[in-house]
């Protein structure tokens, strides 16, 4: 059974459909070519079994199947709905004692990841904030809506709004300053996380830091909120926001490395390109790795699970961690191959030699060398006999030390870090219509060592304007029958060109120690605080409580009529 | 893809178009930008057996001035019609009609015969008296617009719309208009409001507040010696129906914004500040 | 007058090329430039003229290739993100990392592409 499919995991594919269907898993063979765009939406198994099924039944026919915009918005996966009641208890100077939360996610009529969501919003239910004592239910409830799978932020940017209201509510009945309330507050090294992890800078990263920048980049000290002569309202809104990875505790990745006769290399790995830089990250980390230019180091933007090795799912940020490691383990195999094989050329031992520039070299004598293309086919020694072989570089990687939640307590630990940020919008509104415009949104994020800095604070600038998005304009409606009226890009509304703020990215850079080239993950984050620091700025703005999403001028109409009848 | 097969025909002329509407298969439909057709084709929506093609018949595309009239083709794309600045209400509300690049396609005729039911193009010719010409049964055959428009266009089968015109008075009147939506920019209307300030008065046309676009028919609405408030009450009073309530705003919001925005276009109009 | 009896052989100019195709009058522009010219740079996105994923530029101006039937575009001129890979514009875009999965930007291009044209 061939399967070429568009998805996040052409391996999980292949296990589901031949456990289903109980086919033998290596006869089973899933393909992705380049992929296009993802962000969470093609991670579950779906249409692939309905293909497999069918090709079952005509065998030797190409079954091809494809969702119209408006069947695919209808049925396939989407995001979840989230509603949460949030108690937090604080002394008069600001300091949260106790928490507690009730998190209900409604993850439509089947359950897919989302009881993986409901832990993963668990897991990090404090937000980065030390939080000493703290009780959390977080529930999957089946309903009969379109069911739910993960997006990018895997259910954080809908917690995160939940949390970050319910601080600036705390902080207005201090009558504290909203940032300086997250100050106080904010999880330092040493503190625990709400499943007991405990953290530390590389773990961690640096939270001061993040608010310290956001403090600059927003100009808080201007003022919250401030009425023009022209009637309208500019005000600024803030959101901390967190992550740490949620994988299966089977993941794992591999890699292999092979070379070609000019010593060019080639990276062989099974995470699917979506867009994020992903393939090119981990071929730029090899070519570090093995003291080549950046561009000799060739990777295939396809995926095969016949011809790759296993990468659990292309998800939660985590490539340049979990198939960065891989990798590195298959450059550091090869390059043991290649010393070794030079070793006999040159006649010395293995401790004498080092590398770089395509040449395994005499230590202190650069020139007695061997170059990678005499050695990586094998080696033809002066009489011309043969010897030695191809250099193939092998690697793998699994998470360590995660394990499952202690079930009285949920302690346990599910990812290696967390990444961390502080992000802001100001908009200006009109109190007359209640529309509102975007004016500018901030994020300082510490993202560790920085690969790419302009390739990073475009990612980061895309989730902004995701999350911006999400918590503007989109909405999935039902009727009173639970049919679903917005399957459409026509009605199903998103931010435009020409309605985005200003963005501006500021990068605080704490590195990871244990991480590929001390890069912590961050490729999703960019949208969680948004929808928050956006609603907190329109309830500031408009002098209601907005705690449903979207955002809409009906919306704040609607919430200022209920307030004022009350 | 259009899962069905269908006809092509694309007359250059008015007599082609008699002889296209003549052979072709039936049932067939106009196209002129073709956008709303094809769209309901590729949904299966639709399945015609032929498309006939307007676009290249001279007297669908013809824009100009003419013995006190702007005459405008029903096949001129609503881009051709706002960057002309013959009509300025109707570029700017052609403007607002979806987005930038269907504005390049989307024409006049196609926007008034379509079925969306918004029509938005209708406003400007509504409020302006403008006369239609039709080519029916091979002939050309021109009415006043709002003799023919009830909600939708009403005409004969296999009656073909050619141009509207305007007479040239109506072109330099103060105006005003004002598209409310529910938050995206590019979205159907809440309220498409369109204004002129007429000799005898303010006429006021909308789309999008009731299931149909339709002029207002309110005597108070004229009236200068009562308060803009007072005026923009009595015309919520004098709607053909409720304010329509769907996915995109509730009825009590779009009767908020339309007061709103009655209000607001009568102190424009007549110059009474803010 | 031009008359099409469900399928037809038309001429296109597409990227200052011309091409000789057959295609069903029903066809839409869309699908005959990435199935029969290979040009996957538009994209389908909702097939609704709503997302721009198709745009491409027709005669100088951006139109949605998901709602123009391919018979209408004869004699027209038609650009797509193919014919503008070395302009500024795609360039900016490039080092700006002006994208996020880059499935649209093709659409995003050829949409901005009218007023840098002077």
């Amino acid at each position: 059974m061939k399967i070429r499919s568009s998805t996040q995991a052409p391996y999980t594919v292949r296990w589901l459909v031949a456990k289903a269907l109980g086919l033998e898993m290596g006869k089973v063979e899933v393909e992705t070519p380049f992929l296009g765009g993802a962000f969470g939406g093609k991670t579950p198994v779906f249409l692939e079994y309905l293909a497999a099924l069918a090709a079952r039944k005509f065998p030797g026919f190409t079954i091809k199947l494809e969702n119209s915009r408006g069947r695919d918005m209808a049925s396939s996966p989407s995001r979840l709905a989230l509603e949460a009641v949030i108690r937090l208890g604080a002394d008069v100077n600001g300091k949260i004692l106790a928490a507690r939360m009730e998190y209900l996610l409604d993850c439509g009529a089947y359950c897919d990841i989302a009881p993986n969501m409901a832990k993963a919003i668990a897991v990090d239910c404090s937000g980065p904030y030390n939080i000493e004592n703290l009780y959390c239910d977080s529930l999957c409830v089946y309903t009969n809506h379109t069911y739910a799978t993960s997006f990018r932020g895997f259910a954080h940017e809908s917690y995160t709004f939940c949390l970050e209201r319910t601080l600036d509510a705390l902080a207005d009945a201090l009558h504290m300053d909203k940032l300086q309330l997250r100050e106080i507050n904010a999880i330092r090294p040493g503190d625990f996380t709400p499943t007991m992890v405990k953290t530390n800078a590389s773990n961690l990263g640096n939270v001061a830091a993040c608010i310290n920048s956001l403090r600059s980049q927003l100009d808080w000290q201007a003022g919250e909120r401030v009425q023009l002569e022209n009637g309208l309202i500019r005000a600024k809104g803030i959101s901390l926001l967190w992550k740490t990875p949620n994988p299966s505790l089977r993941a794992s990745a591999g890699a292999v490395l092979t070379f070609n006769g000019d010593g060019s290399a080639n990276l062989n790995v099974g995470v699917v390109e979506m867009g994020n830089g992903g393939k090119e990250t981990l071929a730029l980390l090899a070519a570090q790795r093995l003291r080549m230019a950046a561009g000799r180091v060739h990777v295939s933007f396809s995926v095969d699970t016949k011809l790759t090795p296993e990468y659990w799912k292309t998800v939660a940020s985590l490539s340049s961690f979990l198939a960065g490691k891989a990798v590195i383990a298959a450059c550091d195999d090869a390059l043991r191959q290649l010393i070794s094989q030079a070793a006999i050329v040159l006649r010395c031992s293995e401790e004498d030699l080092d590398y770089g520039q395509e040449k395994v070299f005499f230590k202190g004598e650069p020139d007695f060398c061997v170059g990678y293309q005499d050695l990586v086919s094998g080696v033809i020694l002066s009489g011309g006999n043969s010897i030695g072989g191809q250099i193939i570089g092998r690697g793998s990687h699994v998470m360590r030390h995660t394990g499952p939640l202690a079930k009285d307590t949920g302690k346990g630990r599910t990812g290696h870090s967390w990444t961390v940020g502080a992000q802001g919008v100001e908009v200006e509104y009109d109190p007359k219509d209640h529309s509102y415009r975007l004016l500018r949104a901030c994020t300082s994020m510490d993202i560790g060592a920085v690969q790419d800095f302009d390739a990073a604070v475009a990612m980061i600038r895309g989730g902004m304007s995701m999350g911006l998005s999400l918590a503007r304009n989109e909405e999935y409606i039902y009727d009173e029958g639970a049919r679903l009226l917005t399957a459409s890009l026509r009605n199903y509304e998103l931010l435009r060109i020409g309605e985005e703020p200003a963005y501006d990215v500021a990068l605080i850079t704490t590195p990871q120690a244990d991480a590929p080239g001390g890069m912590r993950v961050f490729s999703e984050h960019g949208v969680i605080g948004m929808p928050a620091a956006l609603a907190n700025a329109l309830s500031c703005a408009a002098g209601v409580s907005l705690d449903m999403l979207p955002l809409t001028p009906e919306s704040i109409w609607y919430a200022l009529g209920q307030e004022s009848a009350l | 893809m259009i899962p069905c097969n269908f006809d092509y025909y694309r007359p250059e002329s008015l007599q082609e178009l008699g002889q296209a509407i003549r052979e072709a298969p039936r049932p067939f439909q106009f196209l002129a930008g073709g956008t709303e057709i094809v769209t309901m084709a590729q949904a299966g929506e639709v399945a015609p057996k032929a498309v006939i093609d307007l676009k290249a018949i001279p007297a669908c595309n013809k824009l100009a001035m003419e013995n006190g009239r702007l005459h405008m083709g029903a096949a001129l794309t609503l881009t051709q019609a706002a960057t002309s600045g013959l009509f300025p209400l109707l570029g700017s509300v052609a403007r607002r009609i979806s987005d930038h690049t269907n504005q390049c396609t989307i024409t006049l005729g196609g926007n008034i015969c379509g079925t969306i039911a918004y029509r938005e193009a209708i406003l400007p010719l509504l409020l302006s008296e403008a006369r239609a010409g039709f080519f029916r049964k091979g002939r050309v055959v021109e009415q006043k617009l709002a003799d023919c428009f009830h909600g939708r266009l009403q005409r004969e089968e296999e009656t073909a719309l050619l141009y509207l015109c305007v007479e040239q008075k109506y072109l330099s009147m103060p105006y005003v208009h004002v598209k409310k939506v529910k938050n995206e920019k590019i979205d159907y209307p809440l309220l498409t409001l369109a204004a002129l300030k007429a000799p005898e008065g303010v006429r006021l046309a909308v789309s999008g507040l009731c299931s149909f676009p339709f002029l207002v028919e309110c005597a108070a609405l004229a009236d200068p010696s009562r308060m803009p408030g007072q005026r923009a009450e009595a015309v919520i009073k004098s709607l053909p129906e409720q304010p329509r309530a769907d996915s995109f705003a509730s009825a009590a919001w779009r009767a908020f914004i339309m007061k709103q925005a009655v209000e607001d276009a009568i102190a424009r109009l007549e110059g009474r500040g803010g | 007058m031009i008359v099409y009896k469900g399928k037809a052989e038309i001429t296109l100019l597409v990227n200052g090329r011309t091409h000789v195709l057959w295609v069903r009058a029903a066809d839409v522009l869309l699908d005959v430039l990435r199935g029969q010219l290979g040009l996957t740079g538009a994209k389908p996105g909702c097939r609704n003229g709503d997302c721009g994923a198709c745009t491409v530029v027709m005669d100088g101006l951006p139109v949605k290739s998901c709602l123009v039937l391919a018979c209408a575009a004869e004699g027209k001129q038609i650009l797509t993100v193919e014919g503008i890979g070395e302009s500024p514009l795609a360039k900016a875009f490039s080092e700006a990392r002006a994208f996020q999965c880059g499935y649209c930007t093709p659409g995003f291009l050829m949409a901005s592409l009218r007023p840098f044209a002077k």
